[in-house]
């Protein structure tokens, strides 16, 4: 298990990170939604252990992070494959540099990039999707039991956005724990089973279901013909009902509410 | 990395042939000056260690390799390192050769030790600095600087001239240049001896350098 205990960051005297505390179970999704220099990044670096922190704990299963890369997965924000490889050597030099066999590194360059269906060329000339692969193939090799990501879907289109997720969630399926980084609620509400949400500290955290649950005291009411919406307490819904002849649509609060509430009354 | 190196082609070919070309037909012109080979091969430490690996340092900083790199337990200064190990096998056997010729052609007695050590201590000094300016500056800043100052430290540093040509008020600014040391060791290899003062300096820019790299990466992490 990735156990995080109350790690603190700062940058030139600017806290970055507040006593943050997280876990990530393996065969689960976990997602870290916050705004833009909400310390998203800064604290996926520091678990996997590129950057220091001023207090508090990582363990992964038991480990340090830098004794635990073996253990994880990691597929940086912006970052691009290295140029001049072919997208199976750019998997097979991770897999090598992970200290893999050979043979070994090669059959599972090309069995996982079969799998996300990228072809063998120039990392230079694949479109941003099929680059996010290569990475995110590269980043499974030696078989990790965690995956960390930062922002992996951003900057692609639907159709990439969504092979990306069918590829977490096959990725899920098999054991591993992922902990994802990402501004866009929409991805967090489909794949993840547990968010945090990160604006320094950890606001508000909790399964993703859970969550909708627990902000149920307030209800999404659409008048079907104009198009008006409502908020409506939960208390308060069937008298607020009754006042519609038209129809109407009730639903739950999306992630994207709560967070809107949670992070924007910060 | 060497797959990668192909995009330097067009820099490594400009120095291990152009360079040379060049290196002859002004050592011949000045008479076989022990100097002008100790401010080429100078050039081959300080200017190819200095601007190619703090440039691709620092573009794999900007691109994030480095960081993807780090996640297969690598740390930065070896990434660095396999890097500058490329440059070096072009540039280490071009320098020996032209020192070798040289020898060969004026009859100067070199001082094969004084020779390795100040190339080994030179470049390693040389790598740390390029290190750090590549982890510390932002990409930009660090293609421009590396340029200006490869060029500094070659041409305005007491490298192709020996020290006592420098106006006597400006000998301490060389001093500041990294480059003054090396050169001026090795013109005095190239006459078969040695000073002490010279590598002093050498092993205090070497302390310093490390200091600097530790420093940077601190400050990284």
């Amino acid at each position: 298990m990735i156990e995080v205990k109350n790690l603190w960051k700062s940058f030139k005297g600017k806290v970055v990170n507040e006593d943050v505390s997280l876990f990530v179970r393996p065969g689960e999704i976990v997602a870290l939604l916050g705004p833009n220099g909400g310390g998203k990044t800064t604290l996926l670096r520091q678990i996997y252990g590129e950057i220091r922190s001023d207090k508090g704990e990582v363990y992964i299963d038991g480990m340090r992070p830098f004794k635990a890369l073996h253990l994880m997965g990691v597929v940086p924000q912006d970052s691009r494959p290295m140029f001049g490889l072919k997208s199976k050597e750019h998997v097979f030099m991770m897999g090598l540099l992970k200290g893999m066999k050979r043979d070994e590194a090669r059959r599972r360059a090309s069995e996982l990039l079969d799998k996300f269906q990228v072809e063998d060329k120039l990392v230079d000339d694949l479109s941003g999707g099929n680059k996010r692969k290569v990475l995110i193939a590269s980043a499974l090799m030696g078989d990790p039991k965690y995956l960390l990501l930062d922002e992996p879907t951003t900057g692609l289109d639907p159709k990439a956005r969504r092979e990306v997720w069918d590829m977490l969630k096959s990725i899920k399926s098999v054991g591993k724990g992922i902990l994802l980084t990402t501004h866009y609620l929409e991805e967090a509400e489909k794949l993840a089973d547990r968010v945090y949400f990160l604006k320094k500290r950890i606001l508000m955290e909790g399964d993703t279901q859970e969550l909708r649950r627990r902000f149920t005291r307030f209800y999404t009411v659409t008048n079907v013909e104009t198009g008006e919406e409502y908020r409506v307490r939960e208390e308060e819904l069937l008298s607020f009902l009754r006042n519609f002849d038209s129809g109407v649509e009730v639903r739950l609060a999306s992630l994207e509410e709560i967070y809107s509430e949670v992070v924007g009354n910060e | 990395m060497f797959r990668q190196t192909k995009a330097e082609l067009i820099t490594s070919l400009f120095y291990s042939v152009m360079f040379p070309i060049a290196f002859i037909l002004s050592f011949f012109s000045l008479n076989g000056s022990p100097q002008v080979l100790a401010g080429i091969v100078t050039m081959y430490i300080a200017l190819g260690s200095l601007t190619s690996t703090s440039q691709s340092v620092a573009f794999m900083k900007f691109s994030g390799q480095l960081t993807l790199l780090f996640t297969t337990k690598t740390e930065r200064w070896m990434i660095a390192l396999s890097h500058a190990l490329v440059q070096l096998t072009v540039s280490l056997p071009v320098a020996l050769v032209l020192i070798y010729l040289s020898s060969m052609i004026h009859k100067i007695i070199i001082f094969w030790p004084v020779v390795l050590l100040t190339f080994i201590i030179g470049w390693i000094y040389n790598f740390l600095l390029a290190l750090s300016m590549g982890l510390a500056f932002n990409m930009r800043l660090v293609n421009q600087l590396s340029q200006v100052l490869g060029w500094t430290f070659s041409f305005l540093a007491p490298t192709f001239v020996p020290l006592s040509v420098v106006p006597y008020y400006l000998r301490p600014l060389t001093f500041l240049e990294p480059s003054t040391f090396v050169a001026q060791q090795l013109a005095m290899s190239f006459e078969g001896s040695f000073s002490p003062l010279y590598f002093l300096g050498m092993i205090v820019y070497l302390m310093a350098s490390l200091y600097l790299y530790r420093f940077v990466e601190s400050r990284l992490t």
